[in-house]
């Protein structure tokens, strides 16, 4: 085993663009949204088991 | 199965590979066969995401599941939203900046080639095992459900997948995922409205979601906090995120994907698309579960599902009595979800259940084979439309091939990146890596097929063999994690990490009860802690010395 770093090759040449996202400007921005949508789904979903749970 | 089930089957088969083909023509490069050239939409790589993850065990186990044991499993997924937005943040750039084929690849450039070694061979050893299961597992129970011998099963399925990966590479694999996923979802929304239209008149939607409610199949969430229970709201959102971060972060058949992304932006939306698309589908799959329980409570259901064995169990002396009784707690529980359904309380009913599963436990005792699995196949053979019935064992047959697909093709990879090219043959042409690659993929393809046939024999062993992966991720992630956010540790810290960890997750599982989820979240700390102590050690020795 050797330590040689292997270099960058054939189709890698191009620039690697960080873009904003297509809605609501900025990343952060998108990553807040699906956090609380996540948050919306598991509520639902909380709010369907306690809607159909047999009585205790 | 009718001719035109076949017919059907077997067309679908067809196109599936020679769409996926087409799509992947002219993979001519070693850049093109492993990251399709980094051109791939955010659309196709978040379905192909969604694929590679829905193999047919989540179909027709996930369905069963929900019929024996109610909806709680969806807890599962509730980590994997929150897993790709950290992805998204941190992963993503790091790795497409890198301009890297594997995760690994990026911790030489971060750490040492010794490091890169390590994880790449844990990859290999627990993948490798997980791509035999995912053939195997589906190919039982459609072997039974086709009624074609075992071998014959994974050597079709098998085949084909070689054959497929082998010449179209990840762009292939993706494009046929995409339509793989569309069709799935079709069959599986035209599956439930015919259960629910088959239901008896004067048995509504809501009435039967009032059955499933009483019998406690609609149990989507459990807020109680208990390290031994697989599935409730704490371990979905912790234990769940880190399983999910160690899948998506760090396991070369995910990071794959979302490498083909033609830019940070592209990779990130198609990671996204998976996080907000991905709950509210394995909720769906379960509900058709949830449902199918309601309908044979309407229709009769046989005592075991899995039809070799009912076979089986009939020749038995314990038969008739069982039989007899079964009959009879199928006719009590059909009276008392009538009276739910009215307004009832529910008492009766789930007494009549509890008979039921009582009856249907021991003649589960005298069968060698769970039958979970076969619940929703036996409702799609029994009471679906012609034609529809081959769509749903095709696309089921498919999913299985697209998820083993995608394994081989990034087992393929790190055997080629991380092992052949960077220890044996350095300094090859792109030709030469490109064969070598297509001789992996072949490689790795028969070896899934062989362990497929010395799993079966392994019987109930297979689930055991199905959560190994579980043990690796934990000590994996740990290592990216220490990569990503530990700017002052070296390869040295990193390594003893990596075997810290994974020597205390073999402990934990060996020796304690923890259910296998928090297994990941215990291997990723203890990597952080001996990194970081085997960091401030080395550091105190530099500065004395």
């Amino acid at each position: 085993m050797d330590d040689a770093t292997p270099v960058p090759e054939k189709g890698f040449e191009k620039i690697i663009l960080d873009e904003p996202p297509p809605f609501l400007g900025t990343w952060e921005r998108v990553y807040r949204f699906v956090l609380i949508y996540l948050a919306v789904i598991i509520f639902l979903a909380w709010l369907f088991t306690k809607h159909y749970a047999p009585p205790v | 199965m009718t001719p035109l089930d076949w017919i059907v089957l077997f067309g679908w088969i067809a196109f599936l590979v020679s769409y996926g083909l087409w799509r992947g023509r002219g993979s001519t490069s070693v850049n093109q066969y492993l990251l399709a050239g980094k051109t791939m939409p955010w659309y196709a790589m978040g379905l192909s995401i969604m694929a590679t993850q829905a193999s047919a065990i989540t179909f027709i186990s996930t369905t069963g599941q929900a019929y024996v044991d109610g909806m709680r499993f969806v807890q599962f997924y509730f980590g994997l939203p929150v897993a790709m937005v950290l992805l998204s943040a941190t992963a993503v750039p790091i790795f497409h900046r890198a301009k890297v084929y594997t995760a690994y690849e990026y911790l030489e450039q971060r750490f040492d080639a010794k490091t890169r070694l390590i994880v790449a061979v844990i990859f290999l050893i627990g993948r490798g095992l997980g791509a035999g299961v995912a053939l195997a597992a589906p190919a039982i129970v459609m072997s039974v459900m086709l009624d074609w011998p075992f071998y014959l099963t994974t050597i079709l399925m098998g085949g084909v997948v070689i054959l497929f990966t082998t010449m179209g590479g990840i762009k292939a694999v993706t494009y046929a995922d995409v339509q793989q996923m569309m069709m799935i979802m079709g069959a599986l929304i035209l599956a439930v409205l015919i259960a629910i239209w088959k239901l008896p008149h004067d048995v509504s939607f809501l009435a039967a979601m009032r059955i499933a409610g009483a019998a406690g199949r609609l149990n989507a969430i459990d807020t109680h906090f208990d390290l031994n229970n697989r599935y409730n709201l704490w371990s979905g959102l912790i234990g769940s995120t880190f399983l999910m971060l160690a899948y998506f972060g760090t396991d070369q058949s995910q990071v794959q994907r979302y490498l083909t992304g033609r830019s940070i932006g592209q990779s990130r939306l198609g990671l996204l698309l998976n996080a907000m698309a991905k709950v509210p589908v394995q909720f769906f799959i379960l509900f058709i579960g949830a449902i199918v329980f309601v309908f044979f409570i309407f229709e009769r259901p046989p005592l075991l599902f899995q039809p070799v064995e009912m076979k089986r169990l009939e020749q038995t002396a314990e038969y008739p009595a069982l039989e007899a009784r079964y009959q009879q707690a199928l006719d009590e529980r059909q009276v008392a979800a009538r009276k739910v359904k009215d307004g009832g309380s529910g008492d009766d009913f789930r007494a009549a259940q509890q008979k039921v599963n009582a009856v249907r436990s021991e003649a589960a005792k005298l069968s060698k084979d769970s039958d979970t699995n076969y619940i929703f196949l036996s409702f799609v053979k029994r009471y679906l439309p012609r034609g529809l019935v081959g769509l749903i064992l095709g696309v089921i047959l498919t999913a299985t091939m697209s998820a083993s697909s995608g394994e081989i093709n990034s087992l393929a990879t790190v055997s080629m990146i991380d092992v052949y090219r960077r220890h044996f043959h350095k300094d090859a042409t792109d030709r030469h890596y490109l064969l070598a690659s297509r001789i992996a993929t072949v490689f790795w393809g028969i070896y899934a097929v062989a362990f497929a046939n010395f799993a079966q024999r392994l019987g109930s062993l297979i689930e055991a063999v199905n959560q190994v992966g579980s043990l690796f991720y934990g000590s994996m992630l740990g290592v990216f994690v220490v990569a990503f956010f530990m700017k002052k540790a070296g390869g040295t810290a990193a390594f003893w990490g990596v075997v810290a960890g994974q020597a205390t997750t073999f402990a934990v599982a060996r020796f304690t009860p923890i259910a296998y989820l928090w297994y990941n979240m215990i291997g990723c700390l203890v990597v952080l802690a001996v990194a970081w102590a085997v960091t401030i050690a080395s550091r105190r020795a530099t500065s004395q010395t």
